[in-house]
């Protein structure tokens, strides 16, 4: 029993350590690999007439750009409605009953210096949230 | 979930829509530290130190491997995935740094206390790694996790990068306060070395993420040259082990360099564009590797030859001591039986065993005469040995050298007569103190007066004394058999005899005239012999300083 105790007392780093680097590693492999528990943030389509959008510049004189909005969704949500690649589906720019996170975020001026659309909507740099 | 903001990569993080400086900082500086540490650690397995030192080396590759998919890569799961290690790989590296120096400079392993600190340290950043509290989302836009980094858990892991810069500097100066020299030496390259790695990888990696930021660059770009630290480190680890053959492996210096510039050079294919430059380069990392590992095999096989002469030396120091023991052996059991016989004969002489006849009388005075010459012999070959080994102890006092001169011509005078021989001396009017053994430089004369009356047959034996500057110069000439070309050369040497020196003298050992020599040569001194050759006679000189 002492000679146990004393190559575990010898080894405590090897013997803790490595099984919590393996635990965490599994952890994380089934949190972001497995459930794909994360939310996920990205430039959704937005409609200038409507709401108030971000622009986009793709140059410094600002002659070119695009608009969108902020979204942010549960990425097993995502997955559900677009799959992999959120390109060109719809649904990745609104918040669907059954989302279980997700958040549409308009463009306010004057907040972080935010370049907006003018838009004429009512609806003008409201969020709309389904959370 | 894919952004698109890079095209698809290559085998997870092969792209060349990023930066080249990030495969140029980062490829070289893992290869070299996997290599090195890797022989190492292969070296000696069961070394701690070297174990440690792999462990880190792997630990970095971890590093550079995940942030060379969280550069390239576009696949959000497997990007966040391998961002959720990033603060437990810099707080691994940290521990296991400080755990490294620990070893490295106590040459022992750290106490159990000590290792439930580190691992009460890097709990936190285990258990919460997977966590919220770790990473909360991904942005698919910018392709990164930088707004979904909580702050708290972010800082820790960097702020354990600092306090083993603190913590291994506390305890470098400990060290060096109280390590010996040749250690002091090992301290601070070892120190700067890791000290540097460090400082660059925590340094650079904070302060590239602070200025992202704030906006001052678009990205984090500049962290990269923080990889450059580990080369460094690596050099002061080869230094180390060349210089004072640190974790006990015989590395080649050449080796080190060889694989270092290959590395450096196989690392330019991940981002050369051209073709021409292309093969340029490949026939450049082709070179390098033909043209070092000749350059190995030759450092290598020389450095083999060395090894194997001082393995020679060491056996031939065994051996020269077995033959020493041998010798002593063997001369103390001959003049053990020697000095029986010699009683014995002494016994016949003076009549203890009864009444002899005179031809009895006359074997007996034979027989007491042999014993005697070869008790002298063995004292010879003792005296060669103890005087080789160091074993004699000089008594240097100051005596008249003149004196021991004339007194030992005396005590010679009757033998050298009853062979015919006649015997002169020539000494100048002048002091001749000396300092040294009395009894051993009366051997010396000694010696050469034996040898002069032995190898004469007829004639004269002149011995003369005189003093130059603040020298003395004692010679023994004779008008005997001389002295060949041929014999001269092993005159002095260990058991160096004449052609037919035994022809004339049957008692010849070759070490009367090597004693001469040692005994001189410890009086700083020398000797030396001139004859015109066969028959014509010689001359032995000895030259003493004076008081």
């Amino acid at each position: 029993m002492e000679t146990k105790h004393s190559h575990f007392r010898d080894h405590i780093l090897l013997y803790i350590l490595l099984p919590l680097v393996i635990m965490t590693g599994t952890a994380s492999y089934y949190r972001f690999m497995v459930k794909q528990d994360y939310m996920v943030v990205y430039e959704g389509i937005c409609d200038p007439n409507s709401k108030s959008c971000f622009i986009s510049c793709e140059d410094d004189d600002c002659t070119k750009g695009h608009y969108y909005s902020r979204v942010e969704k549960y990425a097993p949500d995502l997955y559900k409605e677009c799959g992999k690649d959120i390109t060109d589906c719809r649904a990745a720019s609104a918040c669907i009953p059954g989302d279980h996170k997700c958040s549409i975020t308009y463009c306010e001026t004057g907040v972080d210096g935010n370049n907006c659309s003018e838009a004429n909507s009512q609806n003008n740099n409201l969020n709309d949230t389904n959370i | 979930m894919i952004c698109n903001l890079f095209p698809e990569p290559t085998y997870f993080f092969f792209s060349s829509a990023v930066p080249a400086l990030l495969y140029y900082a980062q490829i070289p500086a893992t290869v070299i530290a996997l290599l090195l540490s890797f022989y190492v650690f292969w070296k000696g397995r069961k070394l701690l130190l070297n174990r440690l030192l792999f462990l880190i080396s792997i630990f970095f590759s971890l590093w550079t491997l995940s942030t060379l998919i969280a550069w390239t890569n576009i696949h959000s799961d497997f990007i966040i995935f391998t961002w959720s290690f990033f603060s437990l790989i810099l707080g691994l590296i940290s521990i296991f740094c400080i755990y490294f120096i620990y070893v490295f400079l106590w040459k022992n392993d750290i106490s159990v206390r000590l290792k439930v600190i580190f691992i009460t340290l890097l709990a936190p950043l285990l258990i919460l790694a997977p966590t919220t509290l770790n990473l909360s989302g991904f942005n698919l836009t910018n392709c990164d996790a930088f707004d979904f980094e909580w702050l708290p858990f972010k800082l820790y892991g960097t702020s354990l990068g600092v306090l083993a810069i603190i913590w291994i500097l506390v305890l470098l100066i400990k060290a060096y306060r109280v390590a010996k020299p040749d250690f002091k030496k090992q301290i601070a390259l070892m120190g700067t070395g890791i000290e540097l790695f460090l400082f660059s990888f925590f340094g650079m990696e904070f302060i590239a993420t602070y200025l992202a930021r704030i906006g001052i660059f678009p990205d984090s770009q500049l962290e990269l040259y923080g990889m450059f630290g580990m080369v460094i480190f690596m050099i002061y680890i080869s230094v180390l082990m060349v210089r004072f053959k640190a974790f006990n492996v015989k590395l080649l210096a050449t080796q080190a360099l060889v694989w270092g510039l290959a590395a450096l050079v196989g690392s330019q294919f991940f981002f050369i564009k051209a073709t021409v430059n292309f093969v340029l380069n490949g026939f450049g990392f082709l070179t390098s590797i033909i043209l070092g590992q000749y350059l190995i095999k030759s450092v290598k096989k020389e450095i083999e030859q060395k090894e194997k002469l001082a393995r020679l030396n060491i056996d031939l120091q065994l051996s020269i001591k077995q033959r020493e023991s041998l010798v002593h052996l063997v001369t103390h059991k001959v003049k053990g039986s020697f000095t029986r016989t010699k009683f014995l004969f002494a016994g016949i002489l003076d009549g203890t065993f009864g009444p002899i006849t005179p031809e009895i009388k006359k074997r007996a005075e034979q027989g007491l005469e042999f014993d005697n010459g070869g008790i002298r012999t063995v004292d010879l070959v003792l005296n060669v040995a103890n005087l080789q080994n160091g074993v004699i102890k000089y008594d240097m006092q100051n005596f008249d050298f003149k004196e021991m001169t004339l007194e030992t011509v005396d005590e010679k005078r009757v033998g050298a007569e009853a062979k015919g021989l006649k015997i002169e001396t020539k000494i100048n009017n002048d002091t001749y103190n000396i300092k040294g053994d009395t009894f051993w430089l009366k051997e010396v004369i000694n010696n050469l007066l034996e040898n002069s009356i032995k190898y004469t047959k007829e004639g004269l034996i002149t011995v003369s004394l005189e003093k130059k500057e603040n020298k003395i110069l004692l010679s023994v000439k004779d008008t005997g058999f001389g002295i060949t070309k041929e014999d001269k050369e092993h005159l002095f040497t260990e058991g160096g005899r004449g052609k037919d020196s035994v022809k004339i003298n049957v008692d010849s050992t070759g070490y009367g005239l090597y004693t001469v020599k040692l005994i001189v040569e410890a009086h700083k001194g020398r000797v030396w012999a001139e004859s015109e050759g066969a028959d014509k006679g010689s001359t032995f000189f000895v030259e003493l300083p004076t008081t």
